[in-house]
């Protein structure tokens, strides 16, 4: 028998980036799902107007809505995660017998990006949903 | 005195149950195998539970307690806050028995990165050259040889829960460890194993392992050292 949950260790949370590792799994397979099917959906309705009519439903809104807070989330995090494995966000583990710190947990630039993540993505959700409301009423 | 409920995720070879034991201590600054070791002695001998050093050297007992990878030797009952303690066997691993789980898969991976110093065998065995280090070389790996290879990393680590091929934390620590060593030549030979589909690049930060590393040793980063080695690497014409 195999301890732990399997596939079920995502859900799992111990630590603060493994929050942000959660949530770049999760929008990270909601992209996939929400990008992939959008040809099938023009050949099914035979046209792009006519598929982008699914948007204006309110559950299309409500997934574009989440859409936008996906895009955002996994697009600076994973500009986080990659800075930290291009070496440009540096940092070096603290020794301490009783207290020891990981480096990413001593490195003030990540953490800048962990603040730019959550900030930018409540923000740029805020301003992304009421778009996604009312765009097409306000839009000039 | 204090009284404490400890319940156990236990396993005999097909089935698998929680059982309760309460346990009277005089004392919280005890360790949690301790406790175990109370109940075998006193309730239950059918309980396994593997340790051996008792000092956090060893690395026989990681197990989960309340819900997070440690060492049984290194928790106290007193920072635990809690009467109630649950144990159960290290996520990520086949049980063997109870609290005690195969390590022979993670010490299989830690084998495949070479963890050694790799030289020229006629280097080593024909000439007299010693091979010198400086202090600041000692730096680039020092912290990460501190592992004692517990598994406790690979229990907290979420992509080996979805795909245990994945060499994991403890096995990339020691390629880094041996790699960053000024010693060492063997990176073309560890790059093999670890720039590939289950090596390094299966991590994405979640940097549990590094937080619950109970000698501080930071497998998390030395993952990201590995992969910015071999990204540097890459770039070179
Ligand atoms: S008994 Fe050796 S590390 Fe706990």
């Amino acid at each position: 028998m195999r301890a732990g949950r399997g596939i079920g260790e995502w859900f799992r949370v111990i630590n603060l980036e493994r929050v942000l590792f959660l949530l770049h799994r999760i929008t990270g397979v909601y992209l996939v799902l929400y990008i992939f099917p959008r040809p099938y959906l023009i050949l099914l309705y035979g046209s792009w107007e006519e598929a982008l009519k699914l948007d204006m439903t309110p559950i299309g809104k409500l997934l574009a809505a989440f859409f936008v807070f996906s895009i955002l989330l996994h697009g600076i995090n994973g500009l986080r995660i990659m800075l930290v494995e291009l070496g440009v966000i540096k940092g070096w583990p603290v020794r301490d017998p009783i207290k020891p710190t990981p480096a990413l947990r001593a490195s003030k630039a990540n953490w800048l990006m962990v603040v730019l993540t959550v900030l930018g993505t409540i923000i740029g959700t805020a301003i992304g949903t009421y778009l996604v409301l009312y765009g097409a009423e306000t839009w000039p | 005195m204090k009284s404490l409920v400890v319940k156990v995720k236990r396993f005999d070879g097909s089935k698998t149950w929680w059982q309760e034991y309460k346990v009277d201590i005089s004392s919280e600054k005890i360790s949690v195998l301790d406790v175990l070791i109370k109940i075998k002695e006193e309730q239950d001998p059918t309980l396994a539970v593997r340790y051996s050093c008792r000092m956090a050297i060893c690395g026989s007992c990681g197990m989960v307690i309340n819900g997070i990878p440690r060492l049984a030797c290194q928790t106290l009952i007193s920072e635990l806050g809690d009467s109630k303690i649950t144990v159960e066997p290290m996520w990520n691993h086949e049980v063997v028995k109870d609290l005690v789980v195969d390590l022979e898969p993670d010490f299989e991976k830690v084998k495949a990165v070479k963890p050694y110093i790799l030289r020229d065998t006629k280097e080593i065995y024909e000439s007299d050259v010693e091979f010198g280090q400086r202090p600041e070389d000692l730096e680039k790996y020092y912290n990460f040889a501190y592992c004692i290879q517990c598994g406790i990393c690979m229990a907290a680590c979420p992509i080996l829960g979805s795909n245990p091929k994945f060499l994991g934390p403890m096995a990339l620590n020691a390629a880094y460890r041996w790699s960053a060593d000024s010693r060492d030549r063997g990176w073309n030979a560890r790059r093999a194993v670890i720039d590939a589909e289950d090596g390094v690049w299966p991590c994405h930060l979640a940097y549990t392992c590094s937080a619950v590393c109970p000698r501080g040793v930071d497998p998390g980063f030395s993952i990201q050292l590995l992969k910015s080695a071999i990204l540097r690497r890459r770039a070179r014409p």
